[in-house]
C-alpha cells in the first residue's frame, strides 16, 4: 500500500511540470483595449506559449482602456491576482500592461520574473518597445517585448545585485573581502610613495601680500534650468512575501 | 686683490660665519665679531694695500682674462666653476670670496644668511629619513652625510601688481523626490570675476646648475630675516652667481602667479554645485625684480649605485629630493596592510552571517 502511494506520489511529483503546463495553455493575451486583430492576437498566443515553456515563467499580455482610476503599477498587480497567473508555487511570471487610458506601457515582474528583471533591464526594454507603441504599432511591440524577454531570461541569467539579493557563496564573498585588502595595500603603499619625497608646499597665497586681494567686477548671469526626472531603484534586498517590481513609462 | 679670506683680527685665522649664533667667531682663539668687525677688518686691509692707480688697472685687465685665482693664505691656485662666488681652498681649506663675482651687476641686493648649521641639517634629514615607512633601513646613516655643502644659491625674488578675469558656468542642482521619480533641477549660470592683487617675493632660481624642481619644493623663504648683502656671510660657504638673469626667469614667474590669480579668482565663485571656468586672462604690472642669496643645504648620496641627490632649505629645513624605495619594505606594508583588513571583514562578514 505505501509502496503503492509512493509510486503515485513520484509520478504525479515527475509529471507535474506538465500539469502546470496545462494550466499555462489557457488564454494568456488579454486584448480588453482592442488593440491586436485577430491574426495578431493568435500569433503572440504562440510565441507566449513557446515562451512560457521555455523561461517556465508565466507571462501575460494585457491591453486596457479603463484602468478603474489605479496606477498602471496597481492596475497590472491587481490583474496578476485577480487572474491567478504565475508559474509554479511562487507565481513567477511577467506582465506586459498596454495602458490606453493613460497612454503608458507598465512591465510588471513578480518572483522570478523579478530576479530576471531589474529596472536598467526593464529600461532596456522599454527602450525598444515606447517607439512601436508612440507610432500605432501595439501589436509589434509586445512581440518584441516578448522576444526581448525571452533573451534576456535564457542569456543573460538572474541579475546577480551588489547588496546581495542572491545568496553569494561563501567564497565570493571572501574574494570580495581580498579584493578590498588588496586595493585598501595598494592604497596605503601609494600614499607611502607620494610621502617619500619633500613636496611643494607653495599655494595662492604664499606670495600674496595680506589683504591685497580685491575682487573688483562679479557676474553671475542665470540662464536656463534644466530638468531630468528618474525613477528610484527598489531596494532588492530580499524578505518574505511576493517579490514584486516593474516599470513602466508613458508614449 | 683676486680673493678675499676673512681673517681674525687677534690671531689671523680664517674665520666663517656661523649659523648657530649668526656672528663670525674664530675657530682658533674662539673671538667673537659682529658683521660690523668684519667689515672694518676688510676695509683696513684694503687701505694697507699699496698699488698705484696704474697697477690697479693692470690688475684688473688681468683678472678679467685669467680664470684661476690665487689663495691668499697658502699661494695655491683656487680652480672654480666660472659661476662660483664662494668656495674653499682645493689645499689649506680656509673660506675664500672672490669678490669680482659678486661685483656690479652680480652683486646681491640682499642675503638671507644660514640659520641651520651642518650638524642641524644633518639632524634634520635623519628625523625626516625616519618618518619615511619605505625607505631602506640602512639609508640615513650619520657617516654617509659627511658631503653636505651649504651654498648661497642666487634667486631672483619678483614683486608684481596683478590683475585678472576668470568666465565660465556655473550650475546650481537641487533634487527632490516626488512618488517614486527622482527630480533633478540644474539652474544654469554664466558667472565672471574679475580682480587684482598684489604678490611680493615671488622666488626663482637664477642659477642653470640647481634643478628647479628642487629649488621650487624648498619654498617658501621667510623674507623676514633677510639682510642687507655683506660677503662676509659667505665666508664658510660656498656661494654662486647667477647665469640665467631676470629676463630667463620671467616667464617661469608669470606662469605661476597666473595660476595663482586663477585659484584666487575662482575661490570667490561661492554657492554653487559646480563650476567650469572656460576663460581667463592674467595681466602684469609694476613688476619689480631684486637679486638674493639664498642659504641651501645640498647633498648627493650614493645608494645601491643610484645617486641621490636632495636639497634643504638652509633657513627652515624643508626638505626637497626622492628616496630610495625598499622593495622589501613596501612589500611588507602591503602584505601587512592587506592581511589586516582581510582579517577585519572576514571576521566581521562571518559574525553578521
Amino acid at each position: 500500500m505505501v509502496r503503492q502511494i509512493f509510486i503515485i506520489i513520484a509520478i504525479f511529483i515527475s509529471f507535474s511540470p506538465y500539469l502546470i503546463y496545462a494550466e499555462g495553455t489557457e488564454e494568456r493575451v488579454f486584448d480588453q483595449a482592442a488593440l491586436f486583430s485577430q491574426s495578431e492576437k493568435e500569433q503572440l498566443e504562440n510565441l507566449v506559449q513557446s515562451m512560457i515553456q521555455h523561461t517556465e515563467l508565466d507571462i501575460a499580455i494585457v491591453t486596457a482602456d479603463d484602468v478603474q482610476g489605479k496606477s498602471s503599477a496597481d492596475y497590472a498587480h491587481d490583474f496578476y491576482n485577480e487572474h491567478s497567473l504565475g508559474y509554479g508555487s511562487t507565481a513567477d511570471g511577467l506582465l506586459y500592461l498596454i495602458n490606453m487610458d493613460d497612454r503608458e506601457v507598465y512591465i510588471y515582474t513578480r518572483d522570478r520574473g523579478y530576479d530576471y528583471f531589474d529596472d536598467s533591464r526593464i529600461d532596456k526594454v522599454l527602450d525598444q518597445v515606447v517607439p512601436y507603441l508612440s507610432d500605432g504599432q501595439y501589436a509589434k511591440s509586445a512581440e518584441t517585448f516578448l522576444h526581448e524577454a525571452e533573451r534576456i531570461v535564457l542569456t543573460e541569467g538572474i541579475v546577480t545585485s551588489p547588496d546581495g539579493e542572491e545568496e553569494g557563496s561563501i567564497w565570493t564573498e571572501f574574494a570580495i573581502y581580498l579584493g578590498i585588502s588588496v586595493v585598501a595595500g595598494g592604497a596605503v603603499i601609494v600614499v607611502m610613495i607620494l610621502g617619500n619625497r619633500g613636496r611643494s608646499t607653495v599655494h595662492e597665497g604664499t606670495y600674496l601680500k595680506d589683504g591685497s586681494f580685491q575682487v573688483t567686477n562679479r557676474m553671475d548671469q542665470y540662464y536656463t534650468t534644466t530638468v531630468t526626472r528618474q525613477r528610484i531603484q527598489r531596494n532588492r534586498s530580499g524578505g518574505s512575501g511576493p517579490r514584486i517590481g516593474g516599470g513602466g513609462r508613458s508614449f | 686683490m683676486g680673493v678675499i679670506v676673512y681673517k681674525c683680527i687677534n690671531c689671523g685665522g680664517p674665520l666663517a660665519f656661523k649659523a648657530e649664533t649668526q656672528d663670525w667667531t674664530c675657530d682658533y682663539c674662539l673671538s667673537q665679531f659682529t658683521e660690523e668687525e668684519v667689515q672694518q677688518f676688510i676695509k683696513k686691509e684694503e687701505q694697507s694695500q699699496e698699488f698705484s692707480a696704474e697697477e690697479q688697472v693692470r690688475e684688473q685687465e688681468f683678472q678679467e682674462k685669467s680664470v684661476g685665482y690665487s689663495c691668499t693664505s697658502c699661494g695655491a691656485e683656487i680652480v672654480t666653476d666660472d659661476t662660483t662666488a664662494a668656495t674653499f681652498c682645493y689645499y689649506c681649506h680656509n673660506p675664500t670670496i672672490i669678490p669680482r663675482r659678486l661685483e656690479g651687476e652680480f652683486r646681491p641686493e640682499k642675503v638671507i644668511p644660514f640659520k641651520l648649521s651642518k650638524e642641524k641639517a644633518a639632524e634634520l634629514f635623519i628625523a625626516w629619513c625616519r618618518k619615511k615607512p619605505l625607505l631602506p633601513r640602512v639609508f640615513g646613516s650619520q657617516s654617509q652625510l659627511e658631503k653636505l655643502t651649504g651654498i648661497y644659491v642666487p634667486f631672483w625674488l619678483f614683486d608684481c601688481d596683478v590683475s585678472g578675469n576668470v568666465q565660465g558656468k556655473a550650475t546650481k542642482v537641487r533634487s527632490y523626490v516626488r512618488g517614486d521619480t527622482r527630480i533633478t533641477e540644474t539652474r544654469h549660470y554664466r558667472v565672471g570675476r574679475e580682480g587684482k592683487a598684489i604678490f611680493q617675493g615671488v622666488p626663482a632660481d637664477g642659477s642653470k646648475k640647481m634643478d628647479d624642481d628642487l629649488m621650487a619644493i624648498l619654498e617658501p623663504f621667510d623674507y623676514q630675516d633677510l639682510e642687507d648683502f655683506s660677503m662676509s656671510y659667505l665666508s664658510g660657504y660656498y656661494a654662486e652667481k647667477y647665469d640665467m638673469d631676470h629676463n630667463e626667469v620671467y616667464p617661469q614667474v608669470t606662469q605661476l602667479l597666473r595660476t595663482h590669480m586663477q585659484t584666487l579668482l575662482t575661490n570667490t565663485i561661492q554657492g554653487y554645485s559646480t563650476v567650469s571656468i572656460q576663460h581667463s586672462n592674467v595681466k602684469f604690472h609694476n613688476v619689480k625684480v631684486s637679486y638674493c642669496l639664498l642659504p641651501v643645504w645640498m647633498f648627493t648620496y650614493q645608494f645601491q649605485g643610484k645617486t641621490y641627490v636632495f636639497a634643504m632649505n638652509g633657513q627652515t629645513g624643508k626638505i626637497a629630493g626622492e628616496l630610495p624605495i625598499s622593495k622589501a619594505r613596501a612589500f611588507a606594508w602591503f602584505g601587512g596592510v592587506a592581511a589586516g583588513v582581510f582579517a577585519i571583514l572576514s571576521a566581521g562578514g562571518l559574525f553578521l552571517w
